[in-house]
Parts: structure tokens; sequence; C-alpha cells
């Protein structure tokens, strides 16, 4: 009986379909918070130049510390790797290794040097002009970890001061601080 | 008014596929995508007679041209002169030559067109050479790209196998 006769037609209200706006914004943040990278600017103001002396005691002076390796001999496969340093304290560590071992023998010197100068952060690292290409990869892997900022010094410096070295110990005139 | 005798027969009702938010997302994901992707980045053509050293570090490669050193002589990946593809001897780079003066122009050249932005954070150079090469060979080659205006020189090297 309720059949018979039709029904009065629902007043119809229109929804608004966000579905796909919901997605399309979640989407667009995901990407947004994805792909923004966050700078912090900083301003450094420089004072006027003028010419100053340090006069606080507690600033210790610039270690300079080098990191050299050349060929132990003519015809050996052997690598001296000296690790040297000035400063109040300055000092020495001469060893011989093969190109197997540098990494690891370098990475005990640099710790060892580390332990004495925890602040330092930079070497010079140079080697005489025949060693390979894969040694100085080797050594960087090596002091990387505990002395960042590494600098390449030339080969001719390089082959000075392993000599330098070689000379003082030949002389019998090892610096305080050697090991 | 109408009248229906007969009972009402219940429509059919076709089940209908929602596409619009898919399309919507995808749509959006191929935009982000194309925007976001950079081209040969990371390509680096290693000259297959070298046999670069191995390395424990695993930083990734950056964005940066290439010098390579072949034999004895270097390669500018940023060159577009074609007298310049087949290199320049070291040995002109550090004693001075026709070479040095048209690499030093090419580089001067690819400089140049490194947007501002980009060169105010320092401009990196990647070398490649093999593990047997002479330091003397690699410090000149470094010393002439760093006065030649690279801020920083990057080492190219495989990684040593167990280190991963």
């Amino acid at each position: 009986m309720d059949d018979f006769f039709e029904k009065p037609e629902r007043k119809h209200i229109r929804e608004l379909n966000l579905v796909p706006v919901i997605d399309m914004f979640t989407t667009v943040i995901f990407f947004l918070l994805l792909s923004t990278s966050f700078y912090a600017f900083t301003k450094l103001t420089l004072p006027p130049s003028k010419v100053s002396v340090n006069t606080d005691p507690l600033t210790p002076p610039p270690l300079s510390t080098k990191l050299v390796i050349g060929e132990a001999q003519a015809q050996s496969s052997l690598l001296t790797v000296k690790l040297s340093w000035v400063g109040e304290s300055p000092g020495e560590e001469r060893i011989e290794v093969s190109e197997a071992e540098l990494e690891t023998k370098v990475r005990e010197m640099v710790g060892r040097f580390h332990e004495k100068f925890p602040a330092e952060r930079t070497v010079q690292l140079g080697m005489s002009s025949g060693v390979r290409y894969q040694s100085l990869i080797l050594a960087m892997d090596g002091a990387r970890e505990k002395l960042h900022d590494i600098v390449l010094i030339s080969p001719e410096e390089a082959a000075t001061r392993l000599a330098t070295a070689a000379a003082a110990t030949d002389g019998s005139s090892s610096k305080g601080a050697s090991r | 008014m109408r009248f229906s005798l007969t009972p009402k027969r219940k429509e059919r009702r076709v089940l209908d596929l929602q596409l619009t938010a898919m399309i919507d997302i995808f749509s959006l994901i191929v935009i982000f995508l194309i925007k976001g992707t950079v081209f040969g980045v990371s390509d680096l053509s290693v000259d297959p007679t070298l046999k670069l050293p191995e390395s424990r570090s695993k930083e990734s490669l950056d964005t940066a041209p290439t010098a390579q050193i072949v034999g004895d002589r270097v390669v500018f990946s940023g060159s577009q002169s074609p007298a310049l593809a087949q290199g320049v001897p070291i040995a002109e780079i550090t004693g001075g030559g026709p070479g040095k003066a048209g690499l030093q122009s090419e580089i001067q050249n690819y400089l140049g067109k490194i947007p501002a932005e980009v060169s105010g954070s320092g401009t990196l150079l990647s070398l490649i050479a093999d593990r047997g090469t002479r330091y003397s060979q690699v410090f000149q080659v470094v010393q002439f790209f760093r006065e030649s205006g690279f801020d920083s020189v990057l080492f190219v090297a495989a990684v040593k196998e167990g280190s991963q």
C-alpha cells in the first residue's frame, strides 16, 4: 500500500566532494616537507682592520702538524711515515710500513697525536714524488677520522722534511716528544 | 500526480570507480618528479684504462666537473674545445705552453657560466687518476686547478671491498 503512491522527492542537499582535495593537499604537504631545505643565515660583523697582538697566554700556538710519506729505500716497498708538529711541546713520530698496512698505522699514529692535542683538526699531508696515488688515499683515510682538514704540501717540501728527519735520526738527536 | 500500480523496481546501481583522487595524486607526483630530478649529476665517465684507488670513505659523489689524469695528460670534462678533448700534457701545465693557456681559458669559461648562488659556496672539482699515478703528478694537477679558480678538489676512489 505504501508503494501505491509515489513518495515525495526528498530535498537533496549537495555535498562537496572533499576527498580529492584532501588527497591532493596531503600529497602536497608530504612533498613540501621532503623537498624543503632549512638554512640558517648568520651575520658576521668583522672588526675594522688593525694589527693586534695576542696576549692571551692560554691560546696555544698553531701546531703546524705535518704528515709526510716517502719511500724508505730505493729498492724497498716499505714507506716511511713521519708525523711531526711544532708548538710549545714539539715532537715527531716516525715509522716504516708497507702500503697494505699504511692506513691502519696512520690511523694509530694520528690517534696517539689526537690524545695529546684533541683540539687540533688540521694536518698538512705530503709525499715524496714517487709515492703512488693509492698511498695518498690510504693516508687520507687513516688521518681524516681525527684530523678533518687536510692540506696537501708539495713533494719537494715532503722530501726535504723526510731528509731532515733522517739526518736528525742518524745524528741521534731525537726531539723531546718523539715516541 | 502519477500513480504506480506495479511495485517499484530497485534501480540497479553500477559501481563506478572514483579515479579523480588517484589522477590528482599521480599528476602531482609526476610534476614533482620532473621538477626535482637533476639529470646526469653522478655520471662519471672514467677512462677504461684507469684503475681507481680504493678507499673506505663512504662519502657520495658531488656534482662537479672532472679532471682526469690519463698517462701523462690531464683531461678536463668542462672543456668545450675539441682541441683539448685528448687532454693537455701535465708537463705543459706546469712548465708553460700552448696547452696551459688553452686549458686555463676553458676553465675560466666554465667557471664564468656557473651561477653566482652556486659558485658562492665554493667550486668543486673531482680528480680521477689511476692508483699508480705518482704523487708529484697529482700535486701538480691539483695545484694548477686550484690556481685556476677551483676552491676544493675531491679525490674520486672506488669503495674498498668489505668496507660497507
